[in-house]
């Protein structure tokens, strides 16, 4: 007897132009679904047991909880103005978000699909990643140039951690000891200990950060230059440029595919996703992914 | 009278014997007879029908007489570029004369000696080209051309004029043409030409009436007025046979060697130019050019020509295609509504066929016209878009088909249209809004005015425009003027929108330096425009807009987000959002763009 085939890793694209998520089969780098879901979506996540999408859509105001099997929309919740950034407690019973335009980060109790509170943080909260200890929720706030810590249940704001202009990409390293924030207006990209929240290294290099993320074993990373058409891969002990991907265009966010031999990175200047092969730091191809292609997640 | 059709250069090699101005100098090893007769022939395989030997002196080789007649015995036509020095030899006279040769260009720089001589680093060669050209001309018969080639430099700037006075002057029995040459490299740069030197070249071309007057190298709109002189033939797209190391006095162009820098974009002779030569761009910048503007289509029509009745495309044997096979697969389309299918067909002058598939089969811009009349202004409800047909979208036909369209039942332009509202909606601040007359988001602006939100000053040139905004009670400060004009505090406003008047800025420059100045750093510009789109009309729609169109409010440009973006690498913005035109979006680009800090 035989055990059915592992299904293939998938890559969750969101093209906020055209409303909708597309699928991407993570192994064979091909489109196979897309799902609508609310108005202009913005990021993605997977719940830790892989059960469910959740997608921020910034001009309803709202997310969608997708069934990443069937590709339907099983839930909205109604959040606040702008909604960006989203993540899902280690348990999963918590999502959250951040309402960019509200300037608040919402919690939602996952069970009942409601928002339970939305809770003021710094000024355009745009990004954000749960820490797995789940006491700990970063966020990137580009209007007030910092990145808030929350508590990663109540959403509270724990500490500040004052960044350049514009902070906006975030990654969290494989052993989460390390965050990237990456700067959109000043070009800085921060490397901050996730153990003092002190800022370890910084540099400054590429233009318009958008997304980042930590390459396995976490000793370089990358972060998009959304203004030049590239992605700078730096290392992070001293956070110093290690070279430059070039072949995108307008790149905003970056991920790993689950077997760590591609980046998947979305370009919003030409509808496109670029399959990067981590080998050879070269763009292997782009695939048409629609319209105005923005965040993405893996699983 | 130009003698030389589909020329060929075959570089013969050797010593030359005066320096060419305005290129390089370089000796090689002389080309054997047999070599160069090689490069003949295969220059006739590839479908030359005249050589011009260069890239060395022909005149100096003793085989000039057998040189000359190789093309001729190949069944083409001869052509010898040479310093003329030579010239001054009866017997070298004789030997070109005998060998048949059609063409010959000889470098004279000047009408004088010492300026002349100077140029060529050669003492009395004025004197020498001078006596042979005069004795050459004379001695042939009208059959050969002789060009007087002059390499334009400031020393010999204000002496054009005069050249072609004296040329005019000369006996001959040969045609007698003088060209103006613009220079590669100098090696001095004090000797690049000014640009206002070309206010001589135009002088000597209107002098030069009895001459056949050409000039190469220049930028096209710098002599506008003497386009039809403009002969490049040689100086580039002409293929060359034999060692590219050698000099030349055949000034040749590099394959990188013309450009077509920002205000190439905004001339109306677009794709009939070769572009600006980088060499002259390199000394006298991208201001010196001189576009054309002029009005622009922004779309063509397929009219409706045909009712084909109830056919629909299928995988095999497939109707449509058997009903449209003669139809051209670029101008025609066929549309397919409520189960009956009818041929359009464009039969537009303003757009090539290359336009026209990039923006029907690349893009997908084709939008079906849905009012009773025609649709003019009101494009978000008068209007649908048509898609590929599913079976047409993967039909290995489709390239040479007409294929089937559908009609999309979605709102065209409701995605961009809820963006944008829901932008202007979030601004929180003063705002600049240039070309506000028609602005359709009155709504959202009269809203933010009302809350306090927002500071709005609205600016069109149209002063009934703006009446009609005024009327409409949204509020704000509302300026009849231009952008360009428009003298304001540096970093006054947090955001400026341009929706939709893009196109009609006149001087695009002017207006970004206005807007970049008085957008505060970290302020948001807003721009969204749209390509080159088609409608598909009924002759009686076609008939109706063409009577009805609005004047004014000149259509300048039909830029796409990446043509603006690259225009705007020389100012301080940084893409924000960037979302193109694709199959997946209407024809309406939006780049959000944050002001970067100054230094």
């Amino acid at each position: 007897m035989t055990s059915p085939a592992p299904a293939p890793p998938h890559a969750y694209v969101v093209t906020a132009g055209t409303d909708s998520v597309a699928v991407i089969d993570a192994a064979e780098h091909q489109l196979v679904g897309k799902v609508r879901v609310g108005a202009e979506p913005m990021l993605a996540t997977l719940s830790p047991d892989g059960s469910l999408l959740l997608v921020s859509n910034r001009d309803s105001d709202d997310v969608s909880f997708v069934d990443p099997e069937r590709l339907e929309v099983v839930a909205t919740v109604s959040v606040q103005d702008g909604a960006a950034g989203c993540a899902f407690s280690p348990d999963g019973t918590l999502a959250f978000v951040a309402n960019e335009h509200a300037h608040t980060v919402s919690v939602i109790d996952v069970a009942r699909r409601e928002a339970l509170r939305h809770v003021p943080v710094g000024l355009s909260p745009c990004d954000m990643r749960m820490l797995p200890d789940g006491q700990h929720l970063a966020v990137t706030c580009e209007a007030s140039h910092e990145l808030a810590v929350l508590d990663g249940r109540t959403a509270e704001r724990l500490r500040s951690i004052p960044a350049r202009e514009g902070p906006l990409a975030i990654a969290l390293s494989p052993d989460a000891s390390l965050l990237v924030v990456g700067c959109f207006i000043s070009n800085d990209v921060l490397v901050i200990d996730t153990a003092s929240w002190e800022i370890r290294s910084r540099g400054k290099f590429g233009s318009g950060h958008i997304g980042a993320c930590v390459l396995p074993g976490g000793r370089e990373a990358l972060v998009t230059n959304g203004d030049s058409d590239s992605i700078s891969v730096f290392d992070l002990e001293r956070c110093t440029e290690t070279g430059r991907i070039p072949g995108l265009v307008n790149p905003a966010c970056v991920s790993l595919t689950p077997d760590g031999r591609f980046a998947y990175a979305t370009n919003r200047g030409a509808d496109t996703l670029s399959v990067i092969d981590l080998a050879t730091r070269e763009v292997a191809r782009a695939l048409r992914v629609g319209a105005s292609p923005l965040g993405l997640c893996m699983g | 009278m130009q003698p030389l059709a589909e020329p060929a250069i075959v570089r013969i090699g050797g010593p030359m014997n005066a320096r060419p101005v305005g290129g390089t100098a370089r000796t090689t090893t002389a080309r054997s007879l047999a070599e160069i007769a090689a490069d003949v022939a295969a220059s006739r395989v590839a479908g030359a029908r005249s050589v011009v030997f260069a890239g060395g002196e022909p005149t100096v080789r003793s085989d000039l007489a057998r040189l000359g007649a190789l093309p001729h015995r190949a069944g083409l036509g001869s052509g010898l570029v040479s310093s003329g020095r030579a010239l001054v030899y009866p017997g070298v006279r004789s030997r070109i004369l005998r060998s048949g040769v059609d063409y010959l260009r000889v470098a004279l720089h000047a009408p004088t000696a010492a300026v002349h001589d100077r140029l060529v680093g050669v003492e009395g060669a004025f004197e020498q080209t001078w006596a042979g050209l005069s004795a050459l001309l004379a001695e042939a018969s009208r059959e050969l051309f002789v060009d007087a080639s002059c390499t334009v430099v400031a020393p010999n700037a204000e002496l054009l004029p005069q050249l072609v006075q004296r040329l005019s002057k000369l006996e001959r029995n040969a045609t007698l043409g003088v060209r103006f040459v613009a220079p590669l490299v100098v090696d001095d740069e004090a000797e690049w030409p000014a640009p206002d030197t070309l206010d001589r070249v135009e002088e000597a071309l209107e002098l030069a009436g009895g001459l056949v007057a050409s000039w190469e190298g220049f930028p096209p709109c710098l002599l506008a007025g003497y386009a039809e002189a403009r002969d490049e033939r040689l100086r580039w797209g002409a293929p060359a046979y034999g060692p590219e190391d050698g000099g030349d006095a055949l000034l040749r162009e590099p394959a990188d060697g013309r450009a077509n820098p920002y205000p190439c974009r905004d001339c109306i002779h677009g794709a009939s130019c070769p572009g600006a030569p980088t060499a002259a761009l390199e000394h006298w910048g991208e201001a010196a050019l001189a576009p054309v503007r002029g009005v622009q289509a922004n779309s063509f029509n397929f009219e409706q020509a045909e009712a084909l009745g109830k056919v629909a495309p299928s995988a095999a044997d497939c109707a449509v295609r058997a009903r449209t096979h003669l139809a051209h697969p670029v101008r025609n389309l066929v549309l397919l509504r409520d189960g009956a299918a009818s041929l359009y067909r464009s039969p537009t002058s303003d757009f090539s066929d290359a336009e026209v598939r990039r923006t029907r089969d690349e893009l997908e811009q084709v939008y079906l016209d849905i009012s009773e009349t025609a649709v003019l202004t009101e494009f978000t409800s008068g209007i649908r878009r048509v898609r590929p047909h599913s079976v047409c979208s993967s039909c290995s036909d489709r390239a040479r088909c007409p294929a089937v369209w559908e009609i999309d039942p979605e709102l065209p332009f409701a995605r961009e249209e809820r963006w944008l509202k829901k932008e202007v909606s979030r601004a929180r601040g003063r705002v600049l809004d240039v070309g506000c007359g028609e602005q359709p988001y009155r709504a959202e602006i009269a809203a933010g005015i009302a809350a306090g939100h927002i500071d709005y000053h609205g600016l069109d040139p149209d002063a009934a425009a703006i009446e009609r905004f005024r009327a409409a009670g949204v509020g704000g400060r509302l300026e009849v003027g231009s952008i360009e004009d428009l003298d304001v505090a540096e970093g006054f406003y947090d955001y400026v929108f341009v929706f939709r008047s893009l196109n009609h800025f006149f001087d695009l420059e002017r207006a970004f330096t206005v807007i970049e100045r008085a957008l505060r750093v970290g302020g948001m510009l807003y721009v969204c425009d749209s390509v080159v789109f088609a409608m598909l009309r009924t002759r009686a729609q076609v008939e109706w807009a063409d009577t009805h169109a609005a004047v004014g409010h000149e259509h300048y440009r039909n830029w796409s987000s990446l043509e603006l973006l690259e225009f705007l690498e020389r100012y301080r913005f940084r893409v924000n959002v960037h979302r193109p035109v694709g199959p997946d979006s209407s024809n309406q680009w939006i780049l959000k763009l944050l002001r970067s800090p100054n230094s």
